[in-house]
Parts: structure tokens; C-alpha cells; sequence
């Protein structure tokens, strides 16, 4: 294989593993709720804003800033449940609980809430682009054999691995993940059994936020792009790899956003540039007409 | 007592009233629109071109350099959205104290606006567009910026001739301007015996550009000409050098080089060629003066934006001037398509009466070394 | 009562038409002939929008989020066509319809079987595809330049093109469009379509043709979303690909929701209220899109049902009330 072909499999692996990190966190809040929360892309910029402003006034080590920003996500992540989820699950009953209301409720008030929050972040620090301390950057050149890395993809990947493993861990052996599993399977059935889903739900939306909040994070200091709209187009080619795996399917998400980088890299080689992007929503397009439960779905279940 | 306090306040309002009466009958105030992207991506731009303007104002009302006349703004945050910018425009147009308006940054958002100045006969005149078919538009279009053509060019000549870079990519943002600067770098390019490699259009709002900067090595240029916004331009400067590829000249159209973009980039502009209409170390006294008040103003060297801002201004105003005592909106109108000649802080330049083009001297061209802008000799 | 409500509602209709067609113009020429009739056309223009939207997001039940792509297609017809061809404001309403319509059923036929967010997010994708095509097809669309020098309205060679005469045309398709939707809304077939909103399965089950009808509606709906397409672009003259991305049919979702989804005049209201409201706070700059997020998020949070219910809409149109009163 020639050197411009493997190096731009390396860029595309990059890019996918940029979407995979936000998908994870997305597709845990989607699957206990069943309910898009469109201020995840508002997440993953505070969380970028956060470790930007943390930076400058502190420049502590990486590691401190990654605690520090997983600490702010799940703030934020409780503090939007409350405010978008919370108020409107007021019925407790079985029928409201999972009517298609109560969804599109959700979805429209976590859309204005994440609104809010973008316009009030531009209000605070400009429309424009943020530029990073001199440092700061991920993005120093590895060579590995003829193909360039960056110690960003190192980051961005271990990042990635662990919170797979974090999640594998929390969700398999801990009583909270039970819980959330449970939630994620059924919903009335777990409130049957008498766990207390309020909590559960805060507690998914808080681990689900900081892994939002660190996507933004090594992504905004990976490219070096923080600015309030950050959020709203890979969040979207995270939500289109999330559908594409079958909406509760962590794994899934992750294989399909690798697949978006890669085509989305791959493809210039091929066809005009501009064209590019359309990639990701004609794959959406596709996955819906011919796997309507996703790609790797198990079940065609009626959202 | 309480009786006389009042009485005596009002003597003092009387008195003020009087007073500011009489300033009026000695100051016409005259109002002048502005449209500008003073939020959103494009604010790196609109707000230094805001603070141009307002320098301008500013020394025309300090020094009365219009007798009789002083001067007022009325600034709208467009945005860089082109349906803004008609709506405002539409609201200027009303306000029959508006005389001519400073609009707007982009091509894209002045043209669009364009229909709506020219039915209510009102100057639109944009400090920073370069679109060649602005100015055909209509008659109350004017600009202070030269057009496309202008700089794109002599950069063609500067990348072919003086650095000997034959082989040459073009990246392109796909907007007016963009198009624009893309199809005349080529042409002329082809011109001048150059050859094209590579010619990539993209999105606006894009990335990640390491998929356009593999496909350059297929047929790897010596030089890359990039018609790209600052952010944009920051980030494919950024993956150029994380990709090893800083072999490969880059030259700028010059509107990817700001002070901003520069901070954005960190070191990644480095040695790349860009030109500037705007030189503070030009010998002109219009150039200096300008150079010297803005430092005092606002701390530090001025960039070409808050010049064109600045000579929008001043045109319009030296207009508004020479429109006589009550002028109208048609009088400032045909005053300013008789400028001619103008020195400003962009240099000297002249404005055709009837085609209402732009012509300039000569264009400085520039190198980024040791993160700072560095003015290149020109040959002659 | 009942009686006084029947006879209520002929007088309704004229006091509309009175005060869209009289008392509007008069007040908006009073105050000035430029700014006022442009945000009175814009206004009226997203009234179309909106109820067309409302048509099937909330009497269909169909969550859509790429309404203003299909408005962009229409803009795009009516431009094309009368800056290439020079045809006349009746051609160029057909013909957005027409292709806005046609577009909108295919691109429903796979989708349209998709159910809940699902489709949202189809549409949304359907929604940027559409964009994207338009930025890049530049032969056809001269890109991100966009169409300018649009003609204003003109009926059979006559030049329709002043403030007044152009809110009148505008008015006046306005009208017609809130009419269709009325009609097609509270009517049998509007209950049929009300049905498959709440079960889908158990209207199946009923008889209804439930692909073919959502099918349907949500052609018409797209057909609509043209004709205010068409109306833009002759009211603003100038049109480009941005002023028909997502945010546009979030603001026009907005509008359905904050009126009340499934409600006619909620929807009607809904766009007069957030066109008007991010006008008056043009002044505050920045805050505008600030308070629409606010409208939006206190809407669903304090009145899930919007200004007007979908109920109270039936009360309001029907006059009578649909429902016993309590005692």
C-alpha cells in the first residue's frame, strides 16, 4: 500500500475516533431514556471552554485538567436533567411515562436548552474561535514508518479505550450500572422492581455528560477549535453513527463513527471535496432504508 | 424655598436648551448606517473595520474637518448573515437621516443587500468586499476596497516569477469570494505559464482539512495558494505542519493572514507569503497619521481592516462635505462618485466616477517570520 | 350560547379579512412603508410555514426537521424561473409547489415508514443533503452566491412590486394556504390523520391506508412550504442557501410548538409571536436568538399545549365547545 493511502487511513481512523468519543456518552444518555438530548453538543463545548479556561488560569497537568473537566461534565449533566428532563416527567403512570409525548417533550426542551446555552457562551466569549496557550496543543508529530501521527491520537484513543473499559466496568459490575441496565431494558419494569430511576437517570446523564464534556475537551485541543458552534456538527455524525449502530449499542456506535472518519477521509481521493459532506447523511439515509434497527441492531424495535 | 429651587432649575434647563440650540444651528449632525459582523465567525473581521470607522468619526468631529458637520453612527450587528443585512438595510433606508451606509463585510452579504439600498436610493458602500460585480450592481454601490483582480494577480506573478514555484494547488472556500479569488488565481496562473496541480473546493466551516492535504502529495505542487477565511485558514496551517508537509510554500490571499488568525495558528504560519494592501510602514502622511492615532487609541499597530474601515468612513464623510450644507442622499451620492484620487490609510487609491472601481498603486506582499508579519521589499 | 357562537363565525371570517387585508395595512402605512411591510410579508410568510408544518408534525404526528429545506427549494424554483424565463407570479407559485411537493414525496416514500425520531432525524438529514446539493450545484444554482435581482410580484405583466401591493399579493396566498390547511385540518380527513398520530397500528387496523396518507400529507405539506419558498424570493429579491439551513426549521418547530401542536391558530400565532418578538429585540442584538431558546424552553415547560391547545383550537373554530363543560 502506498504511503498517501495508509496515511490517509491514519487521518480517517482519527476523525472517527473524534466522533466515536462524543457517541459514547450520547448513546448512554440515549439508551436509558429512549430520548435525544440535543444539548449533548452544548456539553461537549462547555467541556472544551472549560479545559480552555482551566488551562489558562492554572495550566496544571493534563491529567488534573481531565479530572477537572469530567468533574464539570457531570455537573452540567446533572444540572440538565434537572432542568430539561426532570420537569416533564411529572406523570408517573406507564402510559405517560412511555408515550411519544413525553420523547419529543424531551427532545424540544433539551434543543432550547441547548440553544440557550450557545448563545449565552457566545455572549461570554465571542462568536470566534478561542486560541490555545502555546503547548496546550495535541498535535506534535509521531512518525511510524512513512505514516505521521500525533500524540493527539494517542490521547483521543486511550481516552476512548478507557472510557469503553470504564463503562464496561461500571455498567457489568457495579450496582448502579445494574440499575442502569435495567432502566435501559425497561423502564416501567424497573420502577416495578422499585429502583429508584430518578436517581439512576441523574447518574447516567452525570457519567454520560463528563464523557461528553472530555470529548470536547481532547477534540477542541486536538484541531484547536473552541468556539460556541463547535458542538453541532460532529455531534451530529455522532447521533448518525449512533443510529447507525443500533441506538443502544455502544460497540456499534464506535465501529460506525470509525467508519465515518474513515470514508469522510478516504473519499477526497475519489470525488470533489465539497461533496464530502454529504457522506455521513446519505450513510444515514441508507442505514435507515435498509437496517431500519441499524447496522448492528438486534431487534427492529418501534422507537 | 421650594418654590425657588425649581424655579431656578428651570432657569438652568432653559438655559441648557438655549444652549444646545445654539450648538445645533452651528453643527449639523449627520448620521451614517453600518452593517458589519460584529458577532458570529466573522467578528475578527467586522469589529476591527468597527473600530476604523470609529477612529474616523471620531478625528472628523474632534477636528471639525468638515466645517458645520459632525457626525453620528448607526451600526447594526449583521451577523455575516445575508438576510440580517437586508433587514437592516431596510430599517436604514427608513431613517431619513441616514445619508450612506457602510455595508458589509462579506460579497455574499453585501450583494445581498444591494437591491434593497438601491431601490430607496441610499449609498451602500462596503468597506472590504472585493467581489468584481459588486460595483456593476447598481449606481449606489460603492466600495473602498479594490477589487479581486487587483491582488490575486501580482500574487500569481510573485509565486511564479519570484520564487519560481511553477507547479502550484489551488484551496478554495466555496462563497463568492472564494470562488472568485479561486477562478482569477487560476486564470491568470495558466497565463503566465504556471500549471495547476491540484484544485480543491471546500465547505464553509470545515475542519479538518488533512483529507484535502493527502490528496495534494498525488501530485505534489511547490506552492499552495489558499483563498481562505482566518479560521480556516489557522486550522489548514495547523495540519499542514502536523502532517510534515512544510516543504510545500504556502501563499495567502491575504485575507487569511490576521492578527488573530496568527494567534489562532500559533507557529504554523511560518514562512508563509501573504500580501497586505494595508503597509504601516508606508511613507505617506495619511498612512502615518493614521498608524500614529490608532496606536494611541487602541495600543497597538492597526491591521488593514480598521484601514478600510477608516477610509469607508472618511469617504463617505469628505462626501457628505462636499454635498454642500443640506445635502441629500442623491448629492452625497454623485459627490462621492466624483472622489477621484484619495490618500488614505490604506494608501493612496482611486475611485473610477463612472464604473466606481477601485485602482491601487501597488500591493505590499508579506512573510511570516518568527511569528511576526514582515513587510518584503518591493521591486520595481 | 351555541347559537351565538354559529352566528359568531361568519362575523369571524369577515373581521379576519377586515383587519389582514384593511386595518393591517392601514396602521403598518401609517407607521412607514419600508421596514414594516417587509416584516408584515416575513411574518406572513412563516404563517404559511408554520402551518404547514403544523400540518404534519402535529396533526400527523410526523416530527419533522427539515421543513426549511423544502421552503428552499421552492424559493429556488420561483428564482430560477422568473431570472431564466421570466414567468409570472402564478407560474412560479405552481411550479414551487410542484416541485417542492414532488421532491417532498420522494423523499417520503423511504422514509415516511420510519417512525418516531427516527424520521425526525431522516428529514433533518434529507434537510442538509438538500442544502448541500444546493452550495455545490453551481451550474444550476450559481452556489453559495445565491440568486439575486429576483423580480417582485408580477400577476399577467402587471408590476406588483410596491410595499403595498406586495403585502396584498402575499396576504393573499397567505390566506388561501391558511384556508387550505384549515380545511384539510378539521375535516374528516384532518381526524383521520389525528388517529394515526395517536396509534398508528390501531388506525391500520381501522382501514386507513396509513402509508399512503402520511405520504400524502407530507407532500402537501412540502408543497406548501414552496409557495412561501416562492414568496420569499420575490419579497427579498435575493435568496442563497443559508437562509434555509436547520436553524430555519427549528425556528418554524418552534413556532409550532410554542403555538400548540396540532392547533391552526396556535400556529398562526406561534409565527406572528416569534418573528415579531426577536424584531422588537433587534436592539439587544445578540440576546435574540437568547430569548427564542427562552420562548421555547418556557413554552414546553409551563404550557405543553401551547398558547392555543389543540383542543382550545377546536373550541375556538368550531364554536362550540367539543367537549362537555364541567358542571
Amino acid at each position: 500500500m502506498d504511503a498517501v493511502l495508509l496515511q490517509g487511513i491514519a487521518n480517517g481512523l482519527s476523525l472517527g475516533l473524534c466522533y466515536a468519543l462524543i457517541a459514547i456518552g450520547f448513546t448512554l444518555i440515549f439508551g436509558v431514556l429512549n430520548a435525544v438530548n440535543f444539548a449533548h453538543s452544548e456539553v461537549y463545548m462547555l467541556g472544551a471552554f472549560a479545559g480552555l479556561v482551566i488551562i489558562q488560569a492554572f495550566a496544571p497537568p493534563f491529567m488534573a485538567v481531565v479530572f477537572l473537566v469530567a468533574a464539570v461534565g457531570a455537573f452540567l449533566g446533572f444540572g440538565l436533567e434537572r432542568i430539561a428532563f426532570r420537569p416533564l416527567r411529572r406523570a408517573r403512570d406507564e402510559a405517560s411515562l412511555k408515550s411519544r409525548a413525553l420523547r419529543e417533550a424531551t427532545l424540544m426542551s433539551s434543543l432550547a436548552v441547548g440553544i440557550l446555552v450557545r448563545e449565552l457562551a457566545e455572549l461570554r466569549f465571542g462568536g470566534d474561535m478561542q486560541p490555545i496557550p502555546s503547548g496546550a496543543m495535541l498535535n506534535t508529530p509521531i512518525a511510524v514508518g512513512p505514516v505521521i501521527l500525533t500524540t493527539g491520537d494517542f490521547y483521543i484513543f486511550g481516552m476512548a479505550a478507557a472510557m469503553l473499559l470504564l463503562l464496561q466496568f461500571l455498567l457489568y459490575r457495579t450496582k448502579i450500572g445494574l440499575s442502569i441496565r435495567a432502566l435501559s431494558d425497561d423502564l416501567i419494569g424497573a420502577l416495578y422492581v422499585g429502583i429508584n430511576t430518578d436517581r439512576v437517570i441523574v447518574w447516567t446523564f452525570m457519567i454520560g455528560s463528563s464523557f461528553g464534556a472530555l470529548a470536547g475537551l481532547m477534540v477542541g485541543l486536538y484541531y484547536g477549535t473552541i468556539f460556541p458552534y463547535m458542538g453541532f456538527a460532529p455531534t451530529l455524525k455522532a447521533f448518525i453513527a449512533m443510529l447507525m449502530g443500533g441506538l443502544n449499542n455502544i460497540p456499534g456506535a464506535v465501529l460506525c463513527a470509525l467508519l465515518i472518519g474513515l470514508s469522510e477521509s478516504l473519499a477526497p481521493e475519489i470525488m470533489p471535496t465539497r461533496w464530502v459532506d454529504l457522506i455521513a447523511y446519505v450513510f444515514l439515509l441508507v442505514t435507515l432504508i435498509f437496517f431500519p434497527a441499524g447496522i448492528f441492531g438486534r431487534k427492529a424495535e418501534r422507537v | 424655598m421650594l418654590l425657588g429651587k425649581n424655579t431656578l432649575a428651570a432657569v438652568g434647563l432653559v438655559l441648557a436648551a438655549s444652549w444646545a440650540g445654539g450648538a445645533a444651528a452651528q453643527d449639523k449632525t449627520y448620521t451614517i448606517g453600518c452593517s458589519l459582523p460584529l458577532s458570529g465567525r466573522l467578528v475578527g473581521f467586522g469589529e476591527p473595520i468597527k473600530r476604523g470607522i470609529d477612529m474616523a468619526i471620531e478625528h472628523y468631529n474632534e477636528r471639525k474637518t468638515i466645517a458645520g458637520a459632525r457626525f453620528e453612527l448607526a451600526c447594526n450587528d449583521s451577523k455575516g448573515d445575508a438576510k440580517e443585512t437586508v433587514s437592516i438595510g431596510q430599517k436604514l433606508a427608513d431613517n431619513a437621516a441616514v445619508l450612506a451606509v457602510i455595508s458589509d463585510f462579506s460579497s455574499t452579504t453585501t450583494m445581498a443587500a444591494a437591491e434593497t439600498y438601491a431601490k430607496a436610493g441610499l449609498i451602500q458602500i462596503t468597506p472590504s468586499a472585493s467581489h468584481p460585480e459588486l460595483t456593476k450592481m447598481n449606481k449606489w454601490m460603492f466600495r473602498a476596497s479594490e477589487t479581486v483582480p487587483v491582488y490575486v494577480e501580482p500574487m500569481a506573478d510573485f509565486a511564479v516569477k519570484d520564487l519560481g514555484k511553477k507547479k502550484v494547488a489551488v484551496i478554495q472556500v466555496q462563497t463568492d469570494w472564494g470562488v472568485s479569488v479561486g477562478n482569477t488565481f487560476i486564470a491568470h496562473l495558466k497565463k503566465i505559464g504556471g500549471e495547476l496541480t491540484t484544485h480543491e473546493i471546500y465547505n464553509e466551516g470545515t475542519t479538518d482539512f488533512r483529507g484535502i492535504l493527502n490528496k495534494l502529495r498525488r501530485s505534489p505542487p511547490d506552492a499552495i495558494y489558499i483563498a481562505m477565511l482566518e479560521e480556516e485558514a489557522a486550522n489548514f496551517m495547523k495540519q499542514r505542519k502536523q502532517l510534515g508537509m512544510t516543504g510545500i510554500a504556502v501563499v495567502d490571499s491575504g485575507v487569511g493572514l490576521t492578527q488573530r488568525s496568527l494567534k489562532l495558528a500559533d507557529d504554523a504560519f511560518e514562512g508563509m507569503y501573504s500580501m497586505s494592501i494595508f503597509n504601516p510602514t508606508r511613507q505617506t502622511p495619511e498612512v502615518q497619521a493614521f498608524v500614529k492615532e490608532f496606536q494611541s487609541k487602541y495600543d497597538k499597530i492597526p491591521d488593514v481592516w480598521s484601514a478600510y474601515g477608516y477610509d469607508a468612513a472618511s469617504l463617505v464623510m469628505n462626501a457628505i462635505g462636499k454635498a454642500g450644507p443640506s445635502p441629500t442622499r442623491a448629492a452625497v451620492r454623485d459627490a462621492l462618485a466624483a472622489t477621484g484620487r484619495y490618500s488614505g490609510a490604506n494608501g493612496p487609491m482611486s475611485i473610477d466616477p463612472a464604473t466606481r472601481e477601485v485602482t491601487r498603486d501597488e500591493i505590499t506582499k508579506v512573510q511570516v517570520k518568527d511569528g511576526k508579519v514582515v513587510f518584503l521589499p518591493s521591486k520595481k | 350560547m351555541d347559537r351565538l357562537n354559529a352566528m359568531a363565525r361568519p362575523y369571524g371570517v369577515v373581521v379576519l379579512l377586515a383587519v389582514v387585508l384593511g386595518v393591517i395595512p392601514a396602521v403598518l402605512a401609517a407607521v412607514g412603508l419600508g421596514y414594516p411591510f417587509r416584516l408584515a410579508q416575513l411574518t406572513m410568510i412563516f404563517v404559511i410555514l408554520s402551518v404547514s408544518l403544523n400540518l404534519v408534525s402535529g396533526v400527523a404526528g410526523l416530527l419533522s426537521l427539515g421543513h426549511a429545506a423544502f421552503y428552499g427549494v421552492g424559493a429556488y424554483t420561483a428564482a430560477l424561473l422568473s431570472t431564466r424565463f421570466g414567468t409570472d407570479l402564478p407560474v412560479n407559485l405552481v411550479a414551487s409547489a410542484v416541485v417542492a411537493g414532488v421532491i417532498g414525496f420522494l423523499v417520503a416514500i423511504p422514509t415516511i415508514r420510519l417512525v418516531r425520531i427516527f424520521f425526525a432525524v431522516a428529514t433533518l438529514s434529507v434537510g442538509e443533503i438538500v442544502i448541500l446539493v444546493i452550495t455545490n450545484w453551481y451550474d444550476l444554482t450559481r452556489g453559495p452566491m445565491g440568486v439575486r435581482d429576483i423580480p417582485g410580484f408580477r400577476v399577467l405583466g402587471f408590476d406588483l412590486g410596491s410595499p403595498l401591493q406586495s403585502y396584498y399579493v402575499v396576504a393573499v396566498v397567505t390566506l388561501l394556504c391558511v384556508w387550505v390547511v384549515h380545511r384539510l385540518s378539521h375535516s374528516v380527513y384532518g381526524n383521520a390523520l389525528r388517529a394515526l398520530r395517536e396509534d398508528d397500528q390501531a388506525a391500520g387496523a381501522m382501514g386507513l391506508n396509513v402509508g399512503m396518507m402520511k405520504l400524502v400529507i407530507f407532500a402537501i405539506s412540502t408543497a406548501l412550504a414552496g409557495v412561501a419558498g416562492a414568496l420569499l424570493a420575490h419579497s427579498t429579491n435575493f435568496i442563497s442557501p443559508d437562509m434555509f439551513r436547520l436553524p430555519e426549521s427549528i425556528l418554524i418547530l418552534t413556532m409550532v410548538v410554542v403555538g400548540g401542536l396540532g392547533s391552526l391558530p396556535g400556529a398562526v400565532l406561534g409565527a406572528i409571536i416569534l418573528i415579531i418578538l426577536p424584531e422588537l429585540g433587534r436592539d439587544f442584538g445578540q440576546l435574540r436568538m437568547v430569548l427564542v431558546g427562552l420562548v421555547l424552553f418556557l413554552s414546553i415547560l409551563l404550557m405543553p399545549k401551547g398558547i392555543i391547545g389543540e383542543v382550545a383550537a377546536f373550541d375556538l373554530l368550531r364554536g362550540k365547545p367539543s367537549r362537555p363543560k364541567a358542571p
